[in-house]
C-alpha cells in the first residue's frame, strides 16, 4: 500500500483529498503545519509527499528545504508533489528548480490529479 | 505627457522585474575568479573531455595561458590576446565569432597582427554554416576555400574550434597566409585553448549581457521625463535627478512590481492635466490587478475545498434532497471561482490575441456587471446571421482582456445613465446586439437612458470629461484607447425615435 503524507492547511481540501486517496487504497497521513510535517518527513517513511505551498507557519518550499537533511535532490524531485493556488511564474520557476511536479488548485480534473498522486514516481531507489 | 509614457512605464517595469538586475549597483562588477577555482574548473573541463593527462598538466600550468584568461575583461580584447600567445606567433589573424542563441545576428570580433581589434556583424546563416562545418571536422584544420561565404575575411589556412555554451555559440579561429598546414603541436595547443576559453567566455558573455541590460535600464530611468523612484521595502534605492515642482501640482503614482522583493516604482512631479489616460489606466490596472490577484488566490483555496467536499458528500448520500443541495453548493463554489478569475483577467496586462467564442464571452462579461446593473433587463441579441448559422458558433480572434474591459465599461456606463434618469424597473433595459456584417462583427450596447446631449457629443471621449459626480472621466477615453489596440474604434449615436444611446465597436471577423 502506498504511504502518502498530505500537507495542506485548508481543512476541507485536506479531508476531501484524504478520503479520495484512501478510497484508492492509499494510507494517508495528514498534517496542517509545516514544522510538524518536517518532523514526520525526517522520521517516517513515505512513498509520496503532497505539499501545499502557503502553509500557516512556513512555506512548502521551507519544508522541502528541510527535507534535504534526509533526501537527495533527486529523491526530492520524485517524492514531492507541490499543490498550490498561487502559481505565479516565480513559484513555477522555483518548483522547477526542485524538479518537483506542480499542480495548481483548483484541479481541473480531480481523477487525473489523484492518479498523478498515486503514480510510481514517488518510489525511491527505482533508478 | 504623451501616451508613449505608458509604453515607457511598461518597458521600465519589465526591466525592473527581470530579477537578475541588482539595482543597488549600476556599475558592472569586475570579473573576480580565484586562481584556485579557475584551475579546478579547467581540470574538470579537461577531465570531462578526457584529454590526455600529459596535455592536461602541460596546459593547465602554462602560466601564459592563465595570464591571458585573467587579463581580458571584454570579449573584444580576446582576439588580440590570443594572437599574443607564443604558440600562435606564426598566425596573423584571429576571429572570435559569437552568436547569442535566438538572436537574428552574430558578432564577429577580429584582430590582425599589428592592428587594433575590431568588431563586425555576421549573418546568422554564415555563422551557422561555419559552426556546423567546424563541429563536424575532426582535425579542425581548414583552408580558406572551405568558406563559401565571404563575409569572413580569414587568411589562407586556419584552425577553428567551436564552443557550445548554454546561451551562446562561439567559434574561435586563427589564420595565416601560408600554404603550410598547421602542425600537430599547434593543433593540440589550439584545442587545449578551448578549455580555458570555455570558462572565461561564460563569465564574460553573461556579464556583458547583464551590463547591457543594466545600461538600458539606467538610461531609461535617468531619461524618464518625470521624477521616478524605485523603492525596496520602502527605502529609496534609485531616483533620477528631476527637480521638484511646486507641491500643489505634485502627483504620486505607485506601481507595485511583481518580484520576490518588495519593489515598487513611484512616479511623481507631474501635474494632473499632463497625465495621459493610458497612464492612469495603466496604474489602475496595475493596482486593481494586484488586488484581484490576491483575492483570487485567497478565495481559490477555500472555494476549491467547498466544491471538493460537497461533491464527495453528494456522491455518498442516499437522500436525494441532500444530494441536490450538495450539488448546488458545489456548482456555486465553482461559479464563484470562475467569476473571481474573470475579474482578475479583466485587470491584467495581457497583450495576447486569442480565439474566443463571442456569445459565451459576452455572457461572462455581463455576469461581471451584475451588481451595477441589477434590476435592469439585459438581453443579448444576434442579427445578420443566416437561418442555418448558429450565432453561438461565432468565434473571433481578439485580445480578450481589452474587449472585456470595453464591453464591461460600456455596459456599466449604460446602467449609470439609466439610473441617473430614474430607474424604471419595468422599462429599463440594456440590449447587447451582435451583428454579423460582411467584413466584421459589430458589438453594440444599447440603453434606453437619456441619451447624449447634443452639446456634449464632441467631448465625451476626452479624458477627464465627466457628467458624473464621482466619475474620473476616463472610462470612455480608456475604452477608445483599448479599441485602438484592437485596431478599431468606438462610435456612438443617440437612438431615434426612442430615447437612449448606442455605443458600438466593429471588430474584424
Amino acid at each position: 500500500m502506498k504511504k502518502i503524507l498530505l500537507i495542506e492547511d485548508e481543512p476541507l481540501i485536506q479531508k476531501s483529498l484524504k478520503k479520495l486517496l484512501e478510497k484508492k487504497g492509499a494510507e494517508v497521513t495528514v498534517e496542517s503545519r509545516g514544522r510538524d510535517a518536517i518532523g514526520l518527513i525526517l522520521n517516517q517513511e513515505f512513498d509520496r509527499i503532497i505539499c501545499d505551498l502557503m502553509l500557516q507557519d512556513i512555506s512548502g518550499f521551507d519544508v522541502i528545504e528541510e527535507s534535504k537533511k534526509r533526501y537527495t535532490t533527486n529523491d526530492i524531485s520524485k517524492l514531492f508533489i507541490i499543490i498550490t493556488a498561487y502559481s505565479s511564474p516565480h513559484v513555477i520557476e522555483k518548483a522547477t528548480q526542485y524538479g518537483c511536479l506542480l499542480l495548481s488548485k483548483p484541479f481541473e480534473n480531480i481523477d487525473e490529479a489523484l492518479s498523478i498522486f498515486l503514480s510510481e514516481g514517488g518510489k525511491l531507489g527505482t533508478n | 505627457m504623451e501616451d508613449k509614457s505608458s509604453a515607457r512605464i511598461k518597458e521600465v517595469k519589465k526591466l525592473l522585474v527581470s530579477n537578475e538586475l541588482n539595482l543597488n549597483d549600476f556599475k558592472s562588477k569586475p570579473l573576480k575568479i580565484s586562481r584556485c577555482t579557475f584551475d579546478k574548473k579547467v581540470l574538470l573541463n579537461l577531465k570531462r573531455l578526457k584529454v590526455h593527462s600529459q596535455l592536461e598538466k602541460k596546459y593547465l600550468f602554462k602560466e601564459e595561458l592563465r595570464k591571458l584568461m585573467f587579463s581580458i575583461s571584454e570579449i573584444i580584447d580576446l582576439p588580440v590576446a590570443i594572437l599574443e600567445l607564443s604558440q600562435f606567433s606564426n598566425y596573423e589573424a584571429c576571429h572570435v565569432l559569437v552568436h547569442e542563441k535566438g538572436k537574428p545576428i552574430g558578432q564577429n570580433y577580429l584582430a590582425y597582427r599589428g592592428q587594433s581589434q575590431d568588431a563586425k556583424l555576421i549573418s546568422i546563416q554564415s555563422f551557422n554554416s561555419l559552426f556546423n562545418l567546424v563541429k563536424k571536422s575532426k582535425n579542425k584544420i581548414f583552408s580558406q576555400s572551405a568558406l563559401l561565404k565571404d563575409d569572413l575575411d580569414v587568411l589562407g589556412n586556419f584552425l577553428a574550434k567551436e564552443i557550445d555554451l548554454k546561451n551562446y555559440s562561439v567559434i574561435y579561429l586563427v589564420s595565416r597566409n601560408s600554404f603550410l598546414p598547421p602542425d600537430s603541436l599547434e593543433q593540440q595547443e589550439f584545442q587545449a585553448l578551448s578549455q580555458f576559453l570555455h570558462i572565461a567566455l561564460v563569465r564574460i558573455l553573461d556579464r556583458e549581457k547583464n551590463d547591457l541590460k543594466k545600461e538600458i535600464l539606467k538610461q531609461s530611468l535617468e531619461k524618464f521625463p518625470e521624477k521616478i523612484s524605485i523603492k525596496k521595502n520602502h527605502n529609496v534605492i534609485f531616483t533620477n535627478n528631476r527637480n521638484d515642482v511646486s507641491a500643489e501640482n505634485l502627483n504620486l503614482m505607485i506601481f507595485p512590481l511583481e518580484t520576490e522583493e518588495n519593489l515598487s516604482m513611484e512616479l511623481s512631479n507631474f501635474s494632473k492635466d499632463q497625465v495621459s489616460t493610458e497612464l492612469y489606466h495603466s496604474q489602475r490596472v496595475s493596482l486593481l490587478g494586484e488586488l484581484l490577484n490576491t483575492l483570487q488566490h485567497e478565495l481559490s483555496n477555500p472555494l476549491f475545498g467547498l466544491s471538493l467536499t460537497s461533491t464527495i458528500l453528494g456522491s455518498e448520500t442516499k437522500n436525494s434532497e441532500t444530494a441536490e443541495i450538495l450539488g448546488e453548493i458545489s456548482q456555486n463554489a465553482n461559479r464563484s471561482q470562475t467569476i473571481i478569475k474573470n475579474f482578475s483577467n479583466l485587470y491584467n496586462d495581457n497583450q495576447e490575441f486569442k480565439k474566443i467564442q463571442l456569445s459565451h464571452f459576452i455572457e461572462e462579461v455581463i455576469t461581471l456587471t451584475k451588481s451595477e446593473t441589477k434590476e435592469i433587463l439585459k438581453t443579448l441579441v444576434f442579427e445578420g446571421f443566416l437561418p442555418s448559422e448558429n450565432p453561438h458558433d461565432l468565434y473571433i480572434t481578439t485580445n480578450p482582456t481589452c474587449l472585456t474591459q470595453i464591453i464591461f465599461n460600456l455596459v456599466i456606463n449604460a446602467a449609470q445613465a439609466i439610473k441617473e434618469n430614474g430607474l424604471d424597473r419595468n422599462k429599463s433595459s440594456i440590449k447587447i446586439l451582435v451583428t454579423k456584417k460582411a467584413q466584421c462583427v459589430s458589438i453594440a450596447v444599447i440603453d434606453n437612458g437619456p441619451g447624449i446631449a447634443n452639446e456634449l457629443t464632441s467631448t465625451i471621449f476626452k479624458p477627464f470629461f465627466t457628467t458624473k459626480d464621482s466619475g474620473t472621466g476616463l472610462g470612455l477615453a480608456i475604452c477608445q484607447n483599448l479599441a485602438h489596440q484592437l485596431g478599431s474604434k468606438i462610435d456612438f449615436k443617440n437612438n431615434s425615435p426612442l430615447l437612449g444611446a448606442t455605443f458600438w465597436i466593429d471588430l474584424p471577423s
